[in-house]
This record gives C-alpha cells, sequence and structure tokens, in this order.
C-alpha cells in the first residue's frame, strides 16, 4: 500500500470512527449520570499524600528520566516506609545482562499424541458446581471437570467479577502467591508462609510478582490516578503487609508485562516484532529487601522470539513451531522449571485455541493442546516444577500434563540415616561419571533431581539458593503438602554441593520435616512426627 | 474551566478513542465515564494542570490497557463460545482498518489511535503519553508498516 492511500485510508477511518463516537456518545446523559452517582465526589481530595511534593517537581523528575531514557514508559520515585522521602530517588538502570550467547537451536519433537486429553471430559450439568463465570456462560464447569483427572492443588480460586478472579503468581524459590480479589488477601501458600489483606481493593489492583527476601509487588490505581503505583509489601511472617517502598509509573503504556529478572522487574513488549523483552537490561523496578534496600536474585532470563518461536533460558534454547499459529506473546507465560526446562502456555488472540508447551533440559519440546469443549480458561499459570495450574472458579487444579521424564532425577537407592538425618545416595558419583547429565552443572537443577519428583496435585515444591560459589553450593528443597501421609507435612534437604571440574557432586545433604497439623513440630527440624 | 463544559467537550473525543481501542460501544462509554470521574474527584488538581486534557487521555488509556489486559482471555473465550457468524467480518475499509489497529501493540495503537484519530502531532502525542517525540516517531514508523501489511492481507481474503 502506498504511502498516499495508506494516509487516505487511515483519515477516512478516524472520520468513520469520529463520526460512530458522536454518535453513541450522549455526553449530556452521561454527565448526568456522574452527577448522579452519590459514590464519586467532586474537588480536590485534601488527603492525597503526593501533594506534599510539589507537582512541578514531579514532573521534573519524571521528565528526567524520560530523558535518561531509562524505561520510557516507566519512571518512580523511591518511597521508604510508606512515605514518600524529601529526596526523590530516580530509580537507576540496573547493571547491564551480557547478551544471551548464541546456541545452536535444538531439535524440535513431534507433540507426543499419547499426552493429549481425553476428549471425553464433558461439562458436569450439576448446577450446584457451577462457579460465577457461569451466568455469563462462561462455564468454569468444564473446567472443574479436569479435577478428577489431575487433582487439586490447594489453592482457592474466586471471582468477584466475570473477568475479576484471583491472581497467582511464583516468588523466586518457586513458592505460589495468591491475592483474592473477593478479599483483598495476599497469601504465601507454604508452611507458615505469611498472609495479609491489602487496606483497600479495586477493579484495577493485581499482583505483579513475587521477590526475593519475602517480598511482594503489587499494582494499585495511584492516588494521582493518571497511573498506577506499583506496591512493594512485605509478606514476612510477622512483618506481613508492611509496605515498603512505592514506585509510581505510568506501567501500561505499549509495554504489556512486567517481568522478573536478576535485578528487578523488567518490560516485556511485544511492539518489538521478535524478541521480547525488547529491552532486558533496562530495570523498570528494582527488587528490594525488606528494608527497602536494592537486592539482586539469581532469577533465571527468559527470552522468546514469536516469529516461529524461539524461547531462550540462561543461554538454553529451544525452537519450535507454534502450536496455535498467531499466539498472543506474553512472556510471562514461560516459566523455567527446576529441572532445567521450561513450560509455556500460548493462546491465540482472537479465537483463543490454546496449547501448553514442555521445553525439556535435553532440548525437546512436546505440546499439549487444550480440548476443545474445555476451550480458553483464564490464567493458566505454569509453576516451575512443570505442572499448569488450572482455575476453575472454585480452586486451582494442578495438572502435570507431560510424563516426567526420569533422566531429570536420581531413581536409584538413597539411604535414609535416621540417627543423624541425613541421605546418601550409593552409586551417584559413578552414574554422574558416566551420564553427565545436564543436572550436574546446574545445583538447582541437582538439588531437585536429588528430592525426586513431585508425587501429588497437592504437593508444592520450594528451591532457595543459601550460597553459592565457586568452591560449590548451598540449596535447600523443600517438598510439602503430602496428601497420603498423616505424620509428616513436609520435608527439606539441605543439599550443599562442591563444584568439580566434571559438575557438581555431593558432599552432604542433610533432611529435615514438619509435621501435620497436631502431630508434632511445625517447623524443620531434624526430629520424627508422631 | 468548569468541569461540565470540559466534561461535555471531551467526553465525545474519549469514546471516540476508547471506540477505537476496543470497538465496543458499551465498554467504550464505561471507559470515558470512569476517565471523567477519575478527572471529577480530582478536579482540583486536574484543572490546574497546563493541559487536563493530556491528563485524562492518559488516564482513559491507562484504563483501557488494563482493562484488555484483565479481559483478555475471557473476551477470547466469549468470542469462542458464541455461535459462528455472531461476529460479522469487517464490511467496509473503516472497519477493516481499526481491526487491524486494534490488532497492534498497545503502545503503537496508542499512537496511531491519537495521531489519526485525534489529528495529533508527534510532539502532542509525546506529551499525552510523556515519551519522547524520538519515541513517538519510531512507534508511528512501526505501526505504520505493520499496518500496511495487515492491510493487504486483508485485501488478499
Amino acid at each position: 500500500m502506498s504511502d498516499m492511500k495508506f494516509e487516505r485510508t487511515a483519515r477516512h477511518a478516524a472520520a468513520w470512527m469520529r463520526a460512530e463516537a458522536e454518535r453513541v456518545a450522549d455526553p449530556n446523559a452521561a454527565l448526568a449520570r456522574l452527577m448522579a452517582d452519590e459514590s464519586v465526589e467532586g474537588g480536590l481530595d485534601p488527603a492525597l499524600p503526593e501533594q506534599a511534593v510539589p507537582a512541578r517537581r514531579q514532573r521534573l523528575w519524571v521528565g528526567l528520566a524520560s530523558a535518561a531514557a531509562v524505561v520510557a514508559m516507566i519512571v518512580g520515585i523511591v518511597v521508604v516506609g510508606g512515605e514518600q522521602s524529601e529526596a526523590p530517588t530516580l530509580i537507576s538502570p540496573a547493571t547491564t545482562v551480557e547478551p544471551t550467547p548464541a546456541t545452536t537451536p535444538a531439535p524440535t519433537t513431534t507433540p507426543d499424541s499419547t499426552l493429549a486429553p481425553s476428549t471425553t471430559v464433558s461439562p458436569n450439568p450439576d448446577p450446584d458446581v457451577e462457579a460465577p463465570l457461569a451466568g455469563r456462560g462462561i462455564a468454569f464447569v468444564e473446567l472443574a471437570a479436569l479435577l478428577d483427572v489431575y487433582g487439586g492443588s490447594g489453592i482457592d480460586h474466586a471471582c468477584v467479577t466475570d473477568w475479576r478472579c484471583t491472581d497467582l503468581v511464583f516468588d523466586i524459590t518457586g513458592a505460589p502467591i495468591s491475592f483474592d480479589p473477593t478479599t483483598g488477601t495476599i497469601t504465601r501458600h507454604v508452611r507458615n508462609g505469611a498472609s495479609f489483606t491489602l487496606p483497600s481493593v479495586d477493579d484495577f489492583t493485581y499482583l505483579v510478582a513475587g521477590g526475593p527476601d519475602n517480598v511482594v509487588y503489587v499494582l494499585q490505581p495511584s492516588s494521582r490516578a493518571e497511573s498506577n503505583d506499583l506496591v512493594a509489601y512485605s509478606l514476612a511472617d510477622g512483618d506481613a503487609g508492611r509496605e515498603i517502598a512505592r514506585f509510581p509509573t505510568s506501567y501500561g503504556i505499549g509495554d504489556g508485562e512486567l517481568i522478573p529478572s536478576p535485578n528487578g522487574l523488567v518490560t516485556a513488549s511485544p511492539s518489538q516484532p521478535g524478541m521480547q523483552p525488547a529491552e532486558i537490561d533496562e530495570i523498570a523496578v528494582p527488587w528490594v529487601d525488606r528494608n527497602g534496600n536494592n537486592v539482586s536474585s539469581p532469577v533465571p532470563v527468559v527470552r522468546a522470539d514469536f516469529s516461529g518461536i524461539t524461547v531462550t533460558i540462561e543461554g538454553r534454547t529451544w525452537t519450535f513451531a507454534d502450536p496455535v499459529e498467531g499466539a498472543y506473546p506474553a512472556l510471562r507465560q514461560f516459566m523455567p522449571t527446576f529441572d532445567g526446562g521450561f513450560v509455556g502456555v500460548l493462546q491465540h488472540a482472537a479465537d483463543g485455541r490454546t496449547a501448553v508447551v514442555r521445553g525439556w533440559s535435553d532440548g525437546t519440546v512436546e505440546t499439549w493442546e487444550l480440548p476443545p469443549e474445555v476451550g480458553v480458561f483464564a490464567n493458566l499459570e505454569p509453576d516451575r516444577t512443570g505442572r499448569v495450574l488450572i482455575p476453575t472458579g472454585e480452586r486451582f487444579i494442578a495438572a502435570q500434563l507431560f510424563a516426567v521424564r526420569d533422566g531429570d532425577f536420581w531413581t536409584e537407592r538413597r539411604d535414609f540415616d535416621n540417627e543423624a538425618w541425613t541421605v546418601t545416595y550409593p552409586g551417584l558419583d559413578d552414574y554422574l561419571d558416566a551420564n553427565n547429565p545436564g543436572w550436574e552443572n546446574d545445583p538447582i537443577g541437582f538439588a531437585n533431581a536429588l528430592a525426586g519428583r513431585v508425587d501429588s496435585p497437592a504437593e508444592t515444591r520450594t528451591i532457595e539458593i543459601i550460597n553459592s560459589d565457586a568452591d560449590g553450593a548451598e540449596i535447600h528443597v523443600t517438598t510439602e503438602g503430602f496428601l497420603d501421609d498423616d505424620s509428616g507435612f513436609g520435608s527439606r534437604l539441605v543439599v550443599r554441593l562442591r563444584a568439580t571440574d566434571q559438575g557438581y557432586r555431593v558432599d552432604q545433604v542433610d533432611r529435615t520435616q514438619a509435621c501435620q497439623p497436631g502431630r508434632g513440630h511445625q517447623d524443620y527440624q531434624p526430629a520424627p512426627c508422631i | 474551566m468548569a468541569f461540565e463544559s470540559f466534561f461535555v467537550s471531551e467526553q465525545p473525543r474519549l469514546v471516540a478513542i476508547a471506540l477505537g481501542w476496543s470497538g465496543d460501544v458499551h465498554a467504550a462509554r464505561e471507559a470515558a465515564q470512569e476517565a471523567l470521574s477519575r478527572a471529577f474527584r480530582d478536579w482540583g488538581r486536574v484543572s490546574a494542570l497546563d493541559v487536563p486534557e493530556a491528563w485524562v487521555r492518559r488516564v482513559l488509556i491507562n484504563l483501557l490497557i488494563d482493562q484488555q489486559r484483565r479481559q483478555h482471555r475471557d473476551q477470547v473465550l466469549v468470542d469462542r463460545l458464541g455461535p459462528p457468524g455472531l461476529v460479522p467480518a469487517p464490511v467496509h475499509d473503516d472497519e477493516a482498518w481499526w481491526d487491524a489497529v486494534r490488532a497492534l501493540p498497545d503502545r503503537q495503537r496508542a499512537v496511531i489511535t491519537l495521531h489519526y484519530l485525534e489529528d495529533r502531532s508527534v510532539r502532542e502525542v509525546a506529551e499525552i503519553l510523556e515519551i519522547a517525540t524520538g519515541t513517538v516517531k519510531a512507534t508511528l514508523s512501526q505501526a505504520r508498516d505493520r499496518l500496511r501489511v495487515m492491510l493487504v492481507e486483508e485485501d488478499l481474503r
């Protein structure tokens, strides 16, 4: 199309749209409606906190931030302890992230048809189990039928309106954190996990991320109204709900999502054809610890190229055809897994066809397409164990859609010393020397391999790097929510690894456990439950 | 400036932006209403701004993006569950053009809408979105390229 024809088409379409708007707008009726709305009070709200800072000064800082090209869309003023600091502090650009080294594209495998779910999943006619969306014709009941297939995660899912339901994110350790919009409650779903209730919630409050040091990031409308604030709250036991920092941000214009990275949240935009996030080295909102200091965290960096699809995580690359041909690009939907792979959810922007993609540590890819009668569901959430959490209107189902691969775990003998509370793995070193599995070079993958697969949908696994240097690493692997054990609730492996030329090797593995309620100690101790 | 006159003058323009953005008359009217309602709540300060019109557009676009993000998957489901043929194909070039605009990434959509629908200059768009004029130019160029491709593909169907 020539420039002239394009401009003519655009101008004509604009005139047509203006005429359409004139026809439907009815400004006088709309004004009367606003004036009749008793919940809306006009005028200047004297409680607006930022009035303490002259608007002109705020605009200056905003303008400087833009000029510095920190992030064109996102600027901020750090506030610690809930009060605005006297001297606004610009969010400084974070350290540059090295570009991903070129890697050979991994081979693509044909989707395993045996993984396809049964297409006999049928709507449950029982009206008692219909979810709130049923009234609008969206039957979560169809999703609830999957509960029998996969099992519940133990995390509730609730809706205020037909499009306002529980948000779910996973923090750095892989722990699920939910925001229930019906109550305003944010909960970290682990043993002794904290929760708190936001003082106010509206339609635009939403959970963005769980960061390091038990800090959670929530998007809330700013009292300035022209933008949102990203608010960092403590989610630590005894301290939960304390506001740590507030980042005024115009997040939302243009760049669609905030993605965790080692130094904070970065913007990811589909506006650059292909690769996203476009500029992962530009930190939009830095991680803060509970004292408000900037911190880093070993968050895996995910990139995806949607022309065809190439996913790159920490130097590993998977290339595959888009299973839904025209997927809506959303980087948040790609979750690195503990076993060195990823789970991604791809959804078509127009017709809602949805597929879940599993990348394995050996570079292969499998695909699971949703049965058509189930249709699209909101907020499918992949977790770090490789499962997908499916909302039903009542609860999240934890679906292990892909057969776990033995090669990603140590499946041979393990000996438990119930006096010393240690675990040994006879034959492990020989196995590593002979087979060199990918996880022998990855402390998280190594610790995950020793802990074994997650058995039931109600189990949650978190992995925390306590320390890691050139000599070795200490990793804590916690698996909890045991349904079949009426005594133990969870177990934790304290894995100490030493680095060798061939990869990591085990120095020592200690074991602790926490008991079911009423069956002994509730924290992790090297002691039996009753 | 009296709020009432601001409202009556701006409301149809905001509805036009929102309609161009979403294509849904009801949602467009509600988004415009919410943006103006926020202006009303803080009118003492908004009216003192150099360009309150830019402020209310920024609020509107943020609302539209937030709403879109939340509704995206549900809307997809609604579209999908509807009987075939419920959503008619564009009947003329204007509708096809706006359908293509709605397929653009958020920033490109915002820039295109403000530039063409409101006849805003690059500098005005930059002020409204609080981004650099160079970014507006680059975004406009990318959006035009994408629209050209999409519209040609549409012609070929």
